[in-house]
């Protein structure tokens, strides 16, 4: 087992013995993984990190129900991602909600900005599993096993994705260049 | 299809979380565990209404309404001392 993993294990346990400090160093280690899956759902930071606060309060008082064995990232990111899903949904119809492209780097240029203007677009269906597989790197596997959908839709998912972006992208240029 | 894959690595996100996120966490946190400590009356007088609702619940179903009376019974005998 390596190092990380065995200190991770460790203060999971911890954790689960309600240990405040380990819960916290565990937060610690994936909190901005979490926050940025509440972001691909939403495209809000400030919606982002409320939803990933209350995911962790969630998963503190629910940590008893962690399996042995089921990394406390993955169990974490599912509750996060549940929760990001079902406010989207409640609330994307009601007001529109306000998508930010401003996501942490204020040297982003304008076309990082109109990429992500346009991921922000693309369904969340289509939206999840492409962001989950370029910034994640999360495994199709993973990816099917988070999201409930079985590899094959996760792949076509992220190839209509991927020739969606291409062909919004392609007619963006040829605007800016006429 | 290679210069997407570029372009979508190219604007992925930095940090999301302000530096009051782990702060905001702990006080959270604090006020969870506190709970119980802080109010151990309450606590048990919840669990304890929310047992006799159970019970209630479960003599309805089973629809044994006939013991509801002796139930009663049992409940002022403990809350009469």
């Amino acid at each position: 087992m390596s190092d990380e993993l065995e200190t991770t294990s460790k203060l999971t346990e911890d954790a689960r013995n309600g240990d405040k400090e380990a819960f916290i160093s565990l937060t610690k280690t994936c909190m901005e993984k979490v926050a940025r899956v509440c972001l691909y759902v939403t495209g809000n930071k400030a919606i982002a990190e409320e939803i990933t606060q209350e995911a962790f309060l969630k998963a503190f008082t629910k940590i008893h129900s962690l399996k042995p064995g089921i990394p406390f990232e993955n169990w974490v990111i599912r509750i996060a991602k549940n929760l990001a899903i079902d406010f989207y949904r409640k609330n994307k119809r009601k007001l529109p909600l306000d998508i930010e492209i401003d996501w942490g780097d204020p040297n982003d240029d304008a076309v990082v900005l109109d990429v992500r203007r346009e991921i922000m677009n693309l369904p969340e269906k289509f939206r999840l599993p492409l962001l989950l597989d370029f910034y994640e790197g999360l495994t199709m596997g993973e990816i099917s096993k988070l999201l409930k959908i079985p590899i094959g839709t996760v792949k076509s998912r992220i190839f209509h994705a991927k020739e969606k972006m291409k062909s919004i992208l392609s007619g963006n240029s040829n605007e800016r260049n006429r | 299809m290679k210069e997407i894959d570029n372009k979508i690595n190219q604007a992925k996100p930095g940090t999301i979380l302000s530096e009051s996120f782990i702060p905001k966490l702990r006080v959270a946190l604090e006020n969870i565990g506190s709970y119980n400590r802080a109010h151990p009356i309450q606590s048990a007088v919840g669990w304890s209404f929310a047992l006799v609702t159970a019970v209630f619940s479960v003599l309805i179903i089973t629809q044994r309404t006939d013991l509801l009376p002796d139930f009663v019974n049992f409940l002022l005998s403990v809350v009469g001392g």
